[in-house]
């Protein structure tokens, strides 16, 4: 025994106390062990690839665009969504603007460029595009719409949707495309001495003189193939300035119905209808409704009345969500419309307006679509929107 | 000087290493006569090597717990009790470094080890000033120099030996025994 090891000598050791009884707690200890072993990598596993997953899932998820953002796209395409879960890809340069962005309402403006949609079907929800005075209802589909000044394309990979401009709808197919006509030359100021012309004379001069859209007696002209594009001439003519006009005899649209008081000399209702318009594409909802009911109830016999009701009873559903504001301006649009396409998309939306309140009537509209128009784009929702 | 007794081993009494075999085998009944077989002997040596810093029953069930999950790991089955020392120390050190750290932190206890239940009353005073000294010394020192110390000082390790059951290459054995029996130097001087 070494000198170094005597000192083991007088350090005194513990005997063990208990055997069976730390053999037991031993054995239980390595039967837990040994399930870790195999549980906790797999956790890790789980753990890690988890959080990988998400790190990367949260990375690869466009940024969310919240209502009133401006999303831009500089050098580089940008993709953002929606809350809805619609993807929507700006390309390089363009800019949309998103006014709501819900679950079941989504309002986007594309203020310029080229930006393509991606929107998941959804029953009820309503996606609505802007351009300009451009507007695309969108069920559920993929598609583009291109901005470039006031020309406004829409091309459609899949699905349908809705093309409105001013009382003109066009259905886009898949693998399909629209282009908004040239619009209106700014009509410049005259310097000839202005004429005095019956509104709706004046109707016809701001718009299509060959009759496009309307013809001279202020009718609104057949539908054309709604497959097709529309085409629309630069508006010709003076700009009448609202001071210098003198009321016509023969222009009733500028009489009170009831009253028998002459319209006020300043109130035109080409301008407040192209103002309403301009206010709708802005965002200024309740100005631009304000605006379509003055025409159409001031100005009756105008050829502007029929479409400004039309509008203010869209608005009043799609964006107010006032089903029996929308069923009254709807209703009034269907007394001052002539033309059968107007006639035919006002009696649809008058069939869903009512069909939030008032299933009789509901019936009622639907029946009379159905039997004036049999084979219309709208059968399938009319049906559907007052069952039996 | 008596003759050497022969050896007498019963029939039924298996050899450690069979018994080491048998455990790896999975043979719960091999692993428990392993564990009565070694556990005595293995609490007394922890218990000499941590000087009553701390509590020798507990670093020998931990260290069972250790060898019996890894055991189909050794690879010479004859070697299971020096392979069982190893793990024991680590277990040691493992402790040490804990106690340590809580002490730096103040969660730790202060308290010095109740040298009367370390040291045997048969010890000679300077063995026993000198034991006295080691173990107050090992919980200021970092938990490797304090183990290749009291190896080396009351167990009387060689440094090889030592370079073996710490798992250790021999020159850090050295630096490690150089560096506490420094410490140990004057701590000796400062509190004779």
């Amino acid at each position: 025994m070494s000198a170094q090891r005597r000192l083991s000598h007088f350090v005194k050791s513990a005997e063990p106390v208990g055997l069976d009884s730390e053999w037991e707690a031993v054995n239980r200890r390595v039967r837990r062990r040994r399930v870790q072993r195999v549980v906790t990598p797999v956790l890790a596993v789980l753990l890690v690839g988890g959080l990988a997953a998400g790190g990367v899932w949260q990375a690869r998820r466009p940024e969310l665009l919240e209502a009133g953002q401006l999303a831009e796209a500089s050098s580089l395409a940008r993709t953002v969504r929606l809350a809805d879960d619609s993807r929507l890809t700006i390309a390089a340069g363009g800019a949309l603007r998103v006014d709501e962005a819900t679950d079941d309402d989504v309002l986007v403006f594309v203020e310029r460029g080229s930006s393509e949609f991606s929107v998941p079907k959804k029953k009820g929800r309503h996606f609505t595009v802007r351009a300009g005075d451009v507007e695309v209802r969108v069920v559920g589909t993929v598609f583009r719409v291109s901005r470039a000044a006031e020309t406004v394309t829409v091309e459609v990979d899949e699905g349908v949707v809705e093309v409105h401009q001013g009382e003109r709808v066009v259905r886009v197919g898949r693998q399909e495309q629209w282009v908004s006509p040239r619009p209106p030359a700014p009509l410049e100021p005259s310097d000839d001495e202005p004429e005095a012309l019956p509104l709706e004379r004046e109707a016809a001069a701001h718009l299509d003189d060959e009759g496009g859209l309307f013809d001279e007696d202020g009718e609104q002209p057949q539908a054309t193939d709604p497959e097709r594009r529309l085409k629309r001439r630069a508006v010709k003519g003076p700009r009448r300035q609202a001071t210098e006009q003198e009321p016509s005899p023969a222009a009733p649209s500028g009489m009170l119905p009831d009253s028998g008081v002459a319209a006020a000399p300043e109130l035109n209702p080409a301008d407040l209808f192209r103002d309403a318009m301009r206010d709708r594409n802005e965002g200024a909802v309740r100005r631009a409704m304000a605006g379509f009911q003055l025409v159409c109830e001031r100005f009756p016999s105008s050829a502007f009345a029929p479409m400004s009701a039309f509008e203010w009873g869209r608005l009043a559903m799609d964006v107010e969500r006032d089903p029996r504001l929308a069923a009254r301006a709807f209703e009034r649009a269907l007394e001052l419309a002539k033309a059968p396409s107007l006639v035919e998309d006002t009696l649809a939306r008058l069939a869903e307006a009512y069909s939030r309140f008032d299933l009789p009537a509901c019936r009622r509209v639907s029946s009379e679509y159905l039997r004036r128009f049999p084979t219309g784009p709208h059968v399938t929702g009319v049906k559907k929107a007052c069952p039996e | 000087m008596s003759p050497s007794l022969p050896s007498i081993r019963a029939v039924d009494a298996p050899d450690e290493t069979e018994l080491v075999r048998a455990a790896m085998a999975g043979e719960k009944s091999a692993s428990q006569r392993l564990f009565m077989r070694c556990a005595p002997d293995l609490t007394r040596w922890v218990s000499r090597v941590v000087m009553g810093n701390d509590d020798a029953q507990d670093i020998v069930q931990d260290t069972f717990v250790e060898a019996f999950v890894l055991l189909k790991q050794l690879k010479q089955p004859e070697s299971f009790r020096a392979w069982l020392r190893s793990i024991a120390l680590t277990q040691v050190r493992r402790r040490f470094r804990k106690q340590r750290l809580l002490r730096r932190i103040g969660l730790g206890t202060n308290e010095p080890p109740d040298f009367d239940a370390v040291i045997s009353p048969s010890a000679p005073p300077q063995v026993a000033s000198e034991l006295r000294q080691i173990a107050q010394l090992m919980r200021r020192l970092p938990a490797d120099e304090a183990t290749a110390l009291v190896l080396h000082r009351v167990e009387g390790y060689t440094l090889n030996e030592i370079a073996e059951v710490m798992e250790l290459s021999l020159a850090t054995v050295k630096r490690r025994l150089a560096a506490a029996e420094q410490s140990l130097s004057a701590h000796l001087e400062e509190d004779p």
